[in-house]
C-alpha cells in the first residue's frame, strides 16, 4: 500500500457492532469488565492506560513510521518528557541538537538537570563534535532535524550508527518532517517524536504528541511512563488527528510547493537579506535532506533588511500570514522566535545556534500562492517605500 | 453572589484586544441576550444579532457565509442535510395545485420524496428523463408547472443534463429552478441562472465522512422565505456538525482536484477493459451530452458508474472482493465507496423505468477516494480477477 492510501485506511477497520466507518469516539473513562477472571480480555480498563480511539490513532501512526507501536500524549512536550523519562535515570547524560524547539531545551535544563541528568547541547550536523561529547554514561542522542527554527540538517543515517556502535538510543524529533517526508526509523532511529499539533492535526484542532518506537519493548516503557504520569490524549483529540491524518500528504504537498515559490521569491527580494529554507540549493543541509527525505517541508526563515524593528513590523503587518505560534497548519503562520518560540534561550546560546534578533519564521499553509505573494509584497513595500 | 448560583453564572472570559483566536469558537450555546429588551427588537439586531439556535447560530452562520461565497450567491442557509435542504425549497415555493417536473434519473430518495410525499400535499409531479428534451419542454410549459429540480450531474447513473438547455426552458415558462450542485462541489455552476442551488454538505465539504449538513444558496429575492421555512422546518444543523464542515472545507479544493483526478484516471482504465461492458463519466468524450457539459466546469467528480456484464450475485460477488473500497452510501468522503445500483437505488423503479434509466444487475458505482489511484487500480484488478 502506498503513503496515500495507508493514511487513509492503516490501522482502521470499520467498527464490528455498527459497521461505523469511521472510528467512534469512546468518550468513557472504563470498561467494564465480563468477570474479575476475564480481567482486560478486551484489552481495556481505564482510560488513561489505553482507550480505543486512542489505540487506533496509535496505529495508524505506527504504521505510518515504520515502527513497532507508538504511543500518543496530551501534547508533544509529554511525549518528549515520556521518552526522557523511560530512558534516563540519575547520573546519566543525553547529547541534544543545539539548535532545538525551546520546549525541549526546558525540560532539559529545568527538570531533567535537577534531578542529577547532564545535557550536552551539541551541533547535531557536526559527527565528529558528536563523537566527542560521547561520555560512558550517555544513554541517548535526542536529533531534531530539520531543526527548528533555523533548519540546521542533520545526518539521521549518520547519528544512527554512531548510537548504536555505542549503544546508546537515538531519538529523532521529526514533527518538521511527518513520516510522508521523511522515515527516521527506516533511517536507523530507535524512537520518532511528534507534536501531532502540527502536521498531523493539520487544522489548528487539538494539541497532541506522539512517540513511535522501532521495538516493542521501548514503546512498552513509553506506555509505562505514560500510564504512569497520565499526560495522555483525549479520545477526542485523537479522533480529530485521525480525521486530520487523512489528508496528510495532500496538505504537504501543497505546503511544500508554496514554500519552495516563496523561498525563491524571498531569495531574489531586495529587501530580504538571507532566507533558510532546505529546498534552496543555496541552503547547507540541501543535498543531505534531499537523500534522506522525500521533500523539503513548509518551514522557512528570513530576515528582513535592517533588524529587531522591521522585522516585528513585518510579523505584525501581513494579512494572511497570521502571526500565532504554530507550525504545520492549512493556515500560514508567522513567528519571531526570539520573542516568541524560543524566547527561554539565553541570548547569547540563541545568537550562537543562528536565531538572530530579526529573525522571522514562516510556516507556509495551502492558500493560493499568490495570495500569500501578494501578502508579503505588499507587506515589504509598505514598510520601506 | 453565592456559589451554587456561581455555577450558573460563570464569569465570561474576556479576550483582551487584538488576541483572537485563530479558528472561531464553536458557539454551543442555544440562547444568545441582548443588553435590553429595545436592544433586542432593533433593527441591527434583527439583521446581524442571534436569539436562539435554531434560528441562526454564529458557527453556522459562518459556514453559511463561506458556502455562499464559493457558488457566488447573496444568501445561504444552512440544514442538518441535503434532504432537509431539498425540502426547504420545496415547501417554501409550492402550494397544492402546483406542479413539480423531476428526473427519473434523481438521486432516490429525492425522487421518493417528491413522488410520495408532495403528492400528499395535493402537488402533481411530472417524472421525465433527463434526456427526453421534448418530454421536458412539454411538462415545463403547462401552466400548473411551478418548479423543476435537477442534478448537476444525475445520481447514480451520472447523466449530464442539457443545463442551459433546461434553464432557458425554465426561465421562459416562469417556472422555478432548483440545481442540487453536489456531485460537482461548491465551486461549479456560479453562472448558472438558476434560483437555487442545494448541497448535501456531508460529501464534498465536509469530505471525512463525519458530519451531516445540506446548504440552500440563492438571492436575496429568492432566498426571503427559506430561513423562516427552515426554522419552521427545525432541520438546522448542529454547530459541532458545522464546525466539522468549515474545517473540511480548508482542504476542500485540494480534496476535490485529486478525487477528480483518481476517478478520470479509473475512467480511462475501465474504458478499455475486458470486464468492464460500459462505463460512465462525465470527463469522458464518449459520455453522453459530454458537449453540453459547460466549458468552465472544473473537475469533473470523484464518482465513476460502470456496468460488469453478470447477474446481481456476481456483482455483489465483486464488490465483496474489493479491500479498499467500503460497500455503503455516501460520496466525497477521503474514503474510497462502492454501491450496488439496483439493490441501493432501484428499489422504487419498475421494469420500465429501470430500463429507461439504464439501471442493470450489474451495475455499479464507485466514489473515489483520496487513497493512491495506483493502488485502488491493483485493488480493482484483484477482484475482476476473482470473479472469473
Amino acid at each position: 500500500m502506498r503513503f496515500s492510501t495507508k493514511q487513509v485506511h492503516a490501522g482502521q477497520e470499520p467498527e464490528p457492532i455498527t459497521g461505523s466507518l469511521n472510528t467512534p469516539i469512546f468518550q468513557t473513562t472504563s470498561f467494564v469488565q465480563d468477570s474479575v477472571d476475564q480481567y482486560m480480555n478486551k484489552g481495556f480498563s481505564y482510560s488513561r492506560s489505553s482507550n480505543p480511539t486512542v489505540e487506533v490513532l496509535e496505529k495508524k501512526l505506527s504504521i505510518l513510521e515504520g515502527g513497532n507501536g507508538a504511543t500518543c500524549f496530551a501534547t508533544g512536550m509529554a511525549a518528549t518528557q515520556a521518552v526522557f523519562n523511560s530512558l534516563l535515570k540519575q547520573g546519566d547524560h543525553a547529547i541534544v541538537s543545539q539548535v532545538v524547539y525551546g520546549g525541549t531545551y526546558r525540560i532539559a535544563k529545568e527538570i531533567f538537570e535537577k534531578f542529577g541528568v547532564t545535557f550536552s547541547f551539541v551541533d547535531t550536523s557536526n559527527i565528529s563534535l558528536i563523537e566527542k561529547h560521547i561520555q560512558d554514561n550517555t544513554r541517548l542522542i535526542f536529533t531534531e532535524s530539520p531543526a527548528n527554527p533555523t533548519l540546521k540538517v542533520s545526518d539521521i543515517a549518520l547519528i544512527s550508527e554512531l548510537c548504536s556502535k555505542n549503544d546508546i538510543y537515538h531519538i529523532v524529533d521529526s514533527t518538521f518532517m511527518t513520516p510522508y517526508l521523511m522515515q527516521p526509523i527506516d533511517l536507523g532511529a530507535d524512537i520518532v517524536i511528534h507534536s501531532t499539533t502540527k502536521f498531523f492535526d493539520g487544522h489548528n484542532a487539538t494539541t497532541g504528541g506522539a512517540a513511535i518506537c522501532k521495538d516493542n519493548t521501548l514503546d512498552q516503557k513509553v506506555k509505562f511512563i505514560r500510564n504512569t504520569s497520565g499526560s495522555i490524549m483525549s479520545p477526542f483529540n485523537a479522533y480529530l488527528t485521525l480525521q486530520g491524518v487523512k489528508t496528510l500528504s495532500l496538505r504537504l504537498d501543497r505546503q511544500c510547493a508554496n514554500a519552495e515559490v516563496l523561498a525563491d521569491y524571498l531569495e531574489n527580494h531586495k529587501y530580504i537579506e538571507r532566507v533558510g529554507y532546505p529546498g534552496l540549493k543555496s541552503f547547507s543541509g540541501h543535498n543531505l535532506l534531499k537523500s534522506q527525505a522525500r521533500g523539503f517541508g513548509s518551514m522557512l526563515w528570513f530576515e528582513v533588511r535592517g533588524g529587531l524593528e522591521e522585522g516585528k513590523q513585518f510579523a505584525d503587518n501581513t494579512e494572511i500570514c497570521t502571526l500565532a505560534e504554530n507550525l504545520g497548519s492549512v493556515e500560514t503562520l508567522i513567528t519571531h522566535p526570539a520573542v516568541m518560540t524560543h524566547a527561554y534561550i539565553p541570548r547569547e546560546l540563541r545568537l550562537e545556534m543562528g536565531v538572530t534578533d530579526s529573525l522571522i519564521r514562516l510556516s507556509v499553509g495551502i492558500e493560493d500562492i499568490d495570495d500569500l505573494l501578494d501578502d508579503i509584497g505588499t507587506t515589504l513595500k509598505n514598510i520601506y517605500e | 453572589m453565592s456559589k451554587l448560583t456561581e455555577v450558573i453564572h460563570t464569569k465570561k472570559v474576556k479576550l483582551i484586544e487584538g488576541n483572537n483566536p485563530l479558528i472561531e469558537p464553536i458557539y454551543r450555546s442555544v440562547k444568545y441576550t441582548f443588553s435590553s429588551v429595545k436592544h433586542s427588537i432593533s433593527d441591527s439586531a434583527k439583521e446581524f444579532g442571534f436569539e436562539y439556535s435554531r434560528d441562526k447560530n454564529p458557527t453556522t452562520y459562518q459556514l453559511e457565509q463561506v458556502c455562499a461565497s464559493l457558488q457566488e450567491r447573496e444568501i445561504g442557509v444552512a440544514t442538518s442535510s441535503g434532504m432537509a435542504a431539498i425540502w426547504c425549497v420545496l415547501l417554501a415555493n409550492l402550494s397544492a395545485g402546483d406542479r413539480v417536473v423531476f428526473f427519473l434519473e434523481s438521486y432516490a430518495p429525492t425522487r421518493k420524496l417528491i413522488r410520495d410525499k408532495l403528492s400528499k400535499l395535493g402537488i402533481t409531479c411530472s417524472m421525465v428523463s433527463v434526456y427526453d428534451e421534448s418530454a421536458i419542454a412539454d411538462e415545463l410549459a403547462k401552466d400548473d408547472t411551478k418548479l423543476i429540480i435537477y442534478e448537476s450531474i444525475t445520481n447514480p447513473m451520472l447523466c449530464i443534463p442539457n443545463h442551459a438547455w433546461i434553464v432557458q426552458q425554465a426561465n421562459k415558462n416562469n417556472v422555478i429552478t432548483l440545481l442540487d450542485n453536489t456531485f460537482l462541489g461548491l465551486h461549479n455552476h456560479c453562472d448558472l441562472k438558476v434560483d437555487y442551488i442545494i448541497h448535501s454538505l456531508t460529501k464534498f465539504a465536509n469530505g471525512h465522512g463525519d458530519a451531516m449538513g445540506g446548504m440552500v444558496l440563492g438571492s436575496k429575492q429568492s432566498m426571503k422565505s427559506i430561513r423562516d421555512y427552515a426554522t419552521s422546518l427545525g432541520a438546522t444543523p448542529d454547530p459541532e456538525a458545522s464546525y466539522l464542515i468549515l474545517r473540511g472545507l480548508k482542504t476542500y479544493f485540494m480534496r476535490y482536484q485529486k478525487q477528480c483526478d483518481s476517478a478520470f484516471k479509473i475512467a480511462r482504465y475501465f474504458e478499455g477493459h475486458s470486464n468492464i461492458a460500459k462505463v460512465f463519466y462525465p470527463g469522458l468524450n464518449s459520455a453522453k451530452n459530454y458537449k453540453l457539459l459547460p466549458k468552465n466546469v472544473d473537475g469533473y467528480g470523484a464518482m465513476i458508474t460502470f456496468e460488469i456484464d453478470c447477474n446481481e450475485e456476481k456483482l455483489w460477488q465483486f464488490i465483496d472482493n474489493l479491500k479498499l473500497f467500503s460497500t455503503a452510501a455516501s460520496l466525497g468522503s477521503v474514503d474510497s465507496l462502492v454501491a450496488p445500483i439496483k439493490l441501493f437505488f432501484g428499489k422504487d423503479l419498475n421494469q420500465d423505468e429501470l430500463v429507461t434509466s439504464g439501471i442493470k444487475h450489474g451495475s455499479v458505482r464507485f466514489a473515489v477516494g483520496l487513497e493512491d489511484p495506483e493502488d485502488l487500480l491493483e485493488d480493482i484488478e484483484q477482484a475482476l480477477r476473482l470473479l472469473d
